[in-house]
């Protein structure tokens, strides 16, 4: 029994995202075609954000071609059922009851008067600008999840996993390193202070991992923004000192 | 802010444009990859069911593809909303251009819509209707607007009218 499981299991985590998103998609059409067939929803009910998606499924949908086909038969067969509908429902208008609405002078106003209108709600007291700018903030902090794969000696994916997230990227970690060094009270001027006290600085003020802020330094060193004493180059404790301008 | 506040202030944005697309909703959330729609339909697909219990629904204008907000069918019903409150003309002359446009064979033109309305004039009410976006007038012919599809379900009130013939021209 436990082995079943842990079999199917791994064979859903060997399942790529793409193949899920296939399934999940695959699974709500299947429901939305048996949902009409069996009369619980309106065929008429508008499909266009599953069609929009299909538009827009992976592009390896050749490789996959037989589950694609299935998915496009499922579709083929909503679509047939809502022109079935509307056509139904254009040929159900009949003509001389048409011709008697036109001659009613007062069916217009008492149509006006069944119809279920709607009004888009609004926010009106919210500073659009305001929203963008947070909304810009959540789209920038959003990152992908890195996912591992554990392949055996065949190379079949035995399981999947996902990495946390950082919180920054390199690039903008280093830029909040250098902002931190310049407000480093040992650093300013062209004071010059030496490497293990610049990542003690990192480590226990700023909680950056010493080998993620020494690989930082390096990058600075090398983008310009820390100047190494000239002397230093066979030191093992060599001193630095911010690049500024004039010095 | 998390995702689904920011949804619902991208939802009921009301300007030139109401609501969103995809494109800007996935842009705006940060969604990215092949599956960014899905992703999107998922949220929505969640925020959708939460928001339920508070009488809102979300909606897509199948004419210009933007997402929105309104309220949920029985609080529609119940409350019998309507944006032309107090102006039951403009409903009125919309309809007609509703219905000329899918009975007529030709196109929809402000003699026609005169005759159905079976008033005098109705160039107020088409200013009117044109200055909320809802038709274009040119010259003498009228075209409907995508932003109507905001304010009416076609399918829905296609029906109405369908039943509303059958029931009471017996």
């Amino acid at each position: 029994m436990y082995r079943e499981i842990e079999r199917c299991w791994c064979s859903l985590m060997s399942k790529s995202i793409k193949q899920l998103t296939l399934d999940y998609f695959s699974g709500k059409l299947a429901g939305i075609k048996n949902d009409i067939k069996n009369g619980k929803i309106d065929p008429l009910q508008p499909l266009a954000n599953y069609l929009d998606t299909f538009q827009i499924l992976p592009e390896d949908r050749i490789v996959k071609l037989p589950e694609f086909i299935s998915v496009f038969a499922t579709l083929c067969d909503i679509l047939d059922y809502k022109v079935q509908a509307f056509k139904a429902l254009m040929f159900d208008i009949n003509k001389d009851r048409l011709a008697r609405f036109f001659q009613d002078p007062a069916a217009i106003d008492e149509l006006a008067g069944l119809v279920t209108w709607r009004d888009p709600f609004e926010f009106t007291c919210m500073s659009w600008p305001f929203v963008q700018d947070i909304v810009e903030k959540l789209g920038a902090t959003r990152r992908l999840v890195p996912q591992c794969e554990v392949v055996d000696d065949e190379g079949a994916v035995q399981v999947q996993f996902d990495l946390p997230v950082e919180q920054q990227n390199f690039f903008q970690e280093k830029v909040a390193i250098l902002a931190a060094l310049n407000q480093y009270n040992q650093l300013q001027g062209d004071m010059l202070v030496s490497i293990e006290t610049i990542l003690d600085f990192l480590e226990n003020e700023c909680d950056i991992d010493r080998m993620k802020a020494f690989v930082h330094l390096l990058h600075l060193i090398q983008d310009g923004e820390l100047i190494m004493r000239d002397d230093d180059e066979g030191s093992c404790s060599p001193e630095l000192r911010l690049w500024r301008e004039g010095q | 802010m998390n995702e689904f506040k920011a949804i619902s202030y991208l939802l009921s944005r009301r300007g030139d444009a109401i609501g969103a697309s995809d494109e800007s909703l996935i842009e705006t959330l940060g969604l990215s990859g092949d599956d960014s729609h899905q992703q999107l339909y998922r949220l929505l697909e969640t925020y959708a069911s939460e928001i339920a219990l508070f009488g809102f629904k979300v909606e897509k204008n199948p004419l210009d593809g933007h997402w929105f907000l309104s309220c949920t069918n029985d609080i529609n019903e119940a409350t019998r909303m309507n944006p032309f409150q107090g102006r039951s003309r403009l409903a009125s002359t919309l309809i007609a251009i509703l219905i000329s446009m899918t009975c007529d064979d030709d196109e929809v033109t402000v003699e026609r819509v005169k005759q159905l309305r079976n008033v005098k004039d109705v160039m107020q009410d088409l200013k009117e209707l044109e200055a909320i976006g809802l038709i274009h007038v040119h010259g003498t012919k009228i075209e409907v607007a995508e932003r109507i599809g905001y304010y009416i379900d076609l399918g829905d009130f296609m029906k109405r009218f369908n039943e509303y013939l059958n029931e009471k021209y017996k």
